[in-house]
């Protein structure tokens, strides 16, 4: 099942992108292993009003997506909000659509601008994978009810008696997040799968690998991320996070193909090389309507064309985007060939390719998308010119607008049409289609 | 409601059996105990006590309880006879409420402070609301005095010796939630509930209280007393502590009254009040009170319509700009801190990081706290944010092309009615404004370092401020905690420029050949926190040279600075922060003079001769009169509105020992004559220069319109005694 929509032409109902920013995207466990997903977030809030000089009492709503906020932050973005100095008054809402968390919260609120809700909002996404906790199992836990239960001394000490060490073994929130339920596999599982169908070898998946490294920092070293990417100051040392920390320079293939495959250890390819990185990281991007960003005098970067999200068999999920990508660009009138950029992201790179081998299949093309022949795979110059999540990395609820914000910072001298896409985990794929003016 | 009124202030009403007894400020400021107000006391109680009641509550109003007596009161007392009268007056007074057969309740809201918690502490119960206006304490020992109306005999017994001691040697205000901890009072409410709260009290009878085993062990035995004694003797006399009398009265006082048994020595406390009121201290002490509450309404005078900044850009995150934003974070303010350096930058926070942890560390505030406030400070390399800011503050090195370039690009983007403010120490603002479409937005904003730490910002009017953008800026001075003291535009305004020549003398009497220890003890002997050559060295000699070189430039007949201010900072011999000035300092710590800067002073060729070698007075004097003439000289010029407020910049800003009531007012107390014939000696037998300072003198001593003279206005009721 498909839904799309493609987003009316009306100024005060078109929705755009005046300014945007995110923290570096930092592996789990590094420099953010202190903060939490709202400390993440607050950093990019405030920047983004202050970027766009706007008050921010002139923001209508707030709206973020999240996977895996700490019990202390239930509703995140509100706890964001207030924490970034915006009013009270204004309201905010988090959203989960897995990692196309980032896309929802645009889609949210693009919707409320078409139908006239509001016309100014903060939206984006935060995650920090650091923060996953381990949990105590189920006998632990009970442990500790029958413990509350417990009246009198020898009740206790009864308790107490039936303790033992295995029940200290804990549940990892992380594990446990990125295991399908339905299907009882770990997202790698589903990259294997993907590998085995569409015969996409360890080899080919390393070279992908090895590229979205070169890719992203040779954009470092050109200075592209200058303008997406703002310095942090961990509180309360002041240490400052400046750049991403995943893209490796001195990658190389040897080194690559030396890893072990990491969720089938024996007849796997997908390996820790070739798969993104459990990632932290926050990015925010300041949406309103057309007609009222002019009214502000503020530069438009980016028009939201259309979008769309799709749903399908869950353990080949990273197959998503070859769904969604295509229905987002018919909802706009586009075809392959009207795409100036492609932004699919990288969960494995057995998936990414996979993607590409479907849609320039024709069989696919024919089967799923109800085509005469294959949709037509993106020109590989055209597809992550600042390299992926295999390198950057994919702090999951934040991944979809990262990915907007790259594409229409990459567009800002060319201009032109960018279509924007993820797997999901779960089983969905999600795209949004952005056009950027020269 | 019946009541039964008492003239303006008091008011007594019967709420079935229970009496309430009402204080209200008849101008809806705060209660305090004056004339009027005690005389009518006096009436009130008579009433109580002939009419029996089953119980009393005695309360205040909306805005507060009992903010203490009028310090006009105490201003007025000239000896100490009469001062010991009025201790005695309000301990007949509370004693006849603390006899009551009935039992007594103080519903306290807002300030309950010195005289109001002493009269709190007569009653059997105590409930206070949780609202954060509400704040008890004895701030008696910060005028000079000490809590004379039974403070000091029955704070001890409730709290215990520890406790009672720490709090009037503070003069510390506790808000609800501590007061309770202390068991200062009995219960804690919600505001609204207050009065009910009090009136049900009433039915638990009497208290009976006692102290945990170890307070009793230190409050009600001669052993424990002896401990306590010896241990706060000790911190008594550290610092500046010697120069005030208050504090070991305070304790003599205390102990004297546990000593004499339950009954407590009421007058050892009206004696010892007697004596610290009639003294010279506590007259200064008040003065400067009454002028810093003056420097707070300055914004108010200026413009009441002021609004508070909420949204401030700090450009320029040196130590000047990092301490500014950090303080303006801590107060509330969302404050983006721009600066080219990421270190500078990391270092900013990690400063206000650090501070904030130990807070929280010692329980000062919660953890949301200290996170709202790490919130409040965004670090960016990025120039922008200035639509949504009321202030933008450039705090960046003394470049005036930086500094307009900054003021230009923000000028285009702020909103409307942005307060532009610079902390220049030496650069003119007229030129600063050149081009800028609203010249009368900007105002100088000058804070002293470290600005975490220092009390007083000199707020620089131009020629083209706008009173509107003074009262803002003034206002944003009180916000963040600090005393706003107005200063008219001219080099080192008006601290640095009386500063200049106490640093000048201090220089000159080291290349004499006075010795580095000699100056500095004399310095402090005389009340100075610091000696002039540690200032130095904490100021850094580069600092200072940049300075003294602005000011030889301004005033060059009398300010023209010794070559050894360049030669040391040449010499990177920057003091504290290059850890090696005038003295070496480890850890941050001062260690002894610094040999290096010695051989400096000699290898250069700084060292003079000197007709006499000067004694301590001759020290003392050389230091400091220069500083009184050029106080006096900025007076005359209008450079500071009165001599009040110049004495408070001068006690705030350097540290000018208080108890002396700050550079004119310590003068006058010697007086002119004196001062215009010490100076005369001076220059005769050192420093020429010092000629001029004499005719500063002499021109005040004999000229009969005293324009610039205008003492703290009376009529203004001051309160917190």
């Amino acid at each position: 099942m498909t839904t799309s929509l493609r987003f009316p032409d009306a100024p005060e109902q078109r929705p755009v992108i005046v300014a945007g920013a995110r923290t570096p995207w930092i592996k789990s466990g590094t420099a953010f292993k202190k903060s939490s997903a709202a400390d993440l977030g607050v950093q990019v809030v405030r920047e983004v009003l202050a970027r766009a000089e706007l008050h921010s009492a002139d923001v209508d709503e707030v709206v973020l997506g999240c996977v895996g906020p700490l019990a202390k932050e239930a509703n995140i973005a509100r706890v964001v909000a207030l924490r970034a100095g915006i009013p009270a008054e204004t309201p905010a809402f988090t959203v989960q659509r897995n990692c196309a968390s980032g896309f929802q919260a645009i889609e949210d609120a693009a919707r409320r601008i078409v139908t006239g809700e509001g016309s100014v909002y903060v939206v984006g996404g935060t995650e920090c994978m650091s923060s996953y906790p381990l949990m105590f199992g189920d006998r632990m836990t009970a442990l500790f009810e029958r413990m509350f239960k417990s009246r009198s001394f020898m009740q206790r000490v009864k308790t107490l008696l039936s303790f033992r060490l295995s029940m200290l073994k804990p549940r990892i929130a992380l594990v446990e997040g990125l295991t399908d339920p339905t299907c009882g596999m770990i997202m790698g599982l589903t990259a294997e799968k993907l590998a085995n169908e569409w015969g996409i070898s360890r080899d080919e998946q390393d070279r992908f690998a090895l590229e979205s490294h070169r890719r992203a920092s040779r954009a470092w070293e050109a200075g592209a991320f200058a303008d997406e990417v703002l310095d942090v100051f961990l509180a309360p040392d002041g240490t400052a996070v400046s750049a991403d920390n995943g893209p490796r320079k001195d990658q190389s293939l040897e080194q690559l193909g030396k890893l072990r495959p990491f969720f089938d250890r024996h007849e796997g390819t997908v390996t820790v090389g070739n798969a993104c990185p459990v990632t932290d990281g926050a990015v925010a991007l300041l949406m309103m309507s057309e007609a009222e960003a002019k009214r502000r005098g503020l530069a438009i970067r980016g028009k939201l064309v259309s979008s769309a999200v799709v749903g399908l068999d869950p353990s080949i999920m990273g197959l998503g985007p070859a769904l969604a990508a295509p229905a987002a660009l018919r909802a706009a009138g586009c075809t392959s060939k009207d795409v100036d950029l492609w932004e699919i992201n990288e969960a494995f790179a057995a998936q990414a390719i996979a993607c590409q081998k479907a849609l320039d299949s024709n069989d696919f093309g024919r089967n799923q998308l109800g085509l005469d022949g294959a949709f037509g795979a993106p020109d590989p110059a055209k597809l992550n010119r600042r390299g992926g999540a295999i390198a950057l990395g994919h702090p999951i609820g934040a991944t979809g607008a990262r990915l907007v914000l790259t594409a229409i910072d990459q567009l800002r001298e060319s201009g032109g049409l960018s279509v924007t896409t993820a797997c999901v985990g779960g089983g969905q794929g999600a795209a949004q289609v952005w056009e950027v003016a020269a | 409601m019946s009541g039964e009124s008492f003239g303006d202030w008091v008011t007594l009403e019967d709420q079935g059996g229970v009496l309430l007894l009402r204080l209200a400020d008849p101008s809806g400021n705060y209660f305090v105990f004056n004339a009027a107000s005690v005389e009518e006391l006096e009436k009130a109680i008579s009433a109580i006590e002939s009419r029996g009641p089953k119980g009393l509550v005695v309360i205040g109003t909306e805005r507060g309880f009992i903010a203490g007596a009028d310090v006009n009161m105490l201003l007025a007392v000239d000896n100490e006879k009469s001062a010991a009268e009025m201790s005695r007056r309000g301990h007949a007074l509370f004693g006849r409420l603390a006899r009551l057969a009935c039992p007594t309740v103080a519903a306290i809201h807002g300030p309950c402070l010195g005289g109001g918690l002493e009269l709190a502490l007569s009653l059997d119960w105590r409930i206070a609301t949780k609202a954060k206006e509400t704040k008890l304490g004895l701030p008696e020992v910060r005028l000079g005095i000490l809590p004379g109306w039974g403070g000091t005999q029955r704070l001890p017994r409730l709290v215990g010796l520890p406790n009672a001691l720490d709090m009037m040697l503070k003069g510390s205000q506790l808000d609800g939630s501590r007061a309770l901890k202390r068991k200062l009072i009995d219960r804690l409410v919600p505001k609204e509930w207050l009065l009910d709260k009090a009136i049900e009290q009433v039915s638990r009878g009497k208290p009976r209280r006692k102290l945990p085993p170890i307070v009793r062990f230190l409050s009600f035995t001669g052993i424990g007393r002896g401990i306590v004694r010896r241990k706060v003797e000790k911190t008594l006399s550290a610092g500046q502590g010697r120069f005030f009398a208050a504090p070991p009265q305070i304790l003599d006082v205390t102990l004297r009254g546990l000593a004499a048994g339950p009954a407590g020595d009421f007058e050892a406390e009206a004696i010892g009040l007697g004596k610290l009121t009639a003294s010279a201290t506590c007259k200064n002490l008040i003065r400067l009170f009454l002028e810093s509450e003056k420097a707070r309404k300055l914004s108010r005078d200026l413009d009441p319509s002021a609004p508070a900044v909420q949204r401030a850009v700090v450009v320029g995150a040196g130590v000047m700009g990092a301490g500014i934003a950090g303080v303006m974070a801590k107060r509330g303010i969302h404050t983006r801190l721009v600066d080219l350096s990421a270190e500078a930058l990391s270092r900013a926070v990690g400063r206000l990081g650090k501070a904030m942890r130990k807070s929280l560390k010692r329980r000062q505030i919660k953890p949301h706290e200290y996170q709202a406030t790490m919130d409040r400070l965004t670090a960016s390399t990025k120039l922008a944010g200035f639509t949504g800011a009321d202030v933008v503050l450039e705090a960046v090195a003394e470049n005036m092309d930086l500094k307009r370039k900054i003021f230009g690009d923000a000028a285009s983007r702020v909103s409307h009615g942005t307060l532009l403010c610079t902390n220049t120490s030496s650069l003119p603002l007229s030129e600063m404004a050149e081009g800028l479409p609203h010249p009368d937005r900007l105002v100088g904003l000058h804070f002293f370092n470290p600005p975490e730490k220092m009390p007083l910002v000199e707020v620089i009017r131009y020629e083209h401020s706008s009173d509107t953008a003074l009262a803002r800026a003034a206002r944003l001075a009180a916000d963040l905690g600090k005393f706003p003291v107005l200063v008219r535009e001219c080099a080192g305004f008006l601290v640095n420029r009386c500063l200049s020549p106490y640093l000048g003398q201090a220089v000159l009497l080291l290349e004499e050949g006075v010795t580095v220890e000699r100056i500095d003890e004399v310095a402090t002997d005389f009340g100075m926190p610091m000696g002039p050559l540690h200032l130095l060295d904490v100021v850094g000699w580069d600092v200072a040279a940049s300075v003294c070189r602005v000011m030889g430039d301004a005033f060059p007949e009398r300010m023209e600075p010794s070559g050894y201010f360049d030669a040391m900072r040449d010499a990177g011999l920057l003091g504290e922060k290059s850890r090696s000035g005038i003295y070496r300092y480890e850890k941050g710590k001062k260690q002894g003079v610094n040999g290096t800067a010695l051989a400096l002073l000699r290898d250069k060729g700084f060292t003079r001769s000197s007709a006499a070698t000067p004694d301590a007075a001759d020290i003392r004097d050389r230091l400091l009169l220069p500083l009184v003439a050029e106080a006096y000289r900025c007076l005359d010029e209008g450079i500071v509105d009165s001599e009040g407020q110049c004495d408070l910049a001068m006690v705030m800003g350097i540290g000018f020992p208080p108890h002396l009531g700050g550079p004119i007012t310590w003068a006058q107390a010697r007086s002119l004559d004196e001062v215009e014939g010490r100076l005369q000696i001076l220059s005769g037998r050192y420093d020429q220069r010092l000629a001029q300072a004499a005719r500063v003198i002499e021109a005040v001593r004999t000229s009969d319109t005293t324009a610039s003279k205008e003492s703290v206005s009376a009529s203004e009721p001051a309160r917190h005694a």
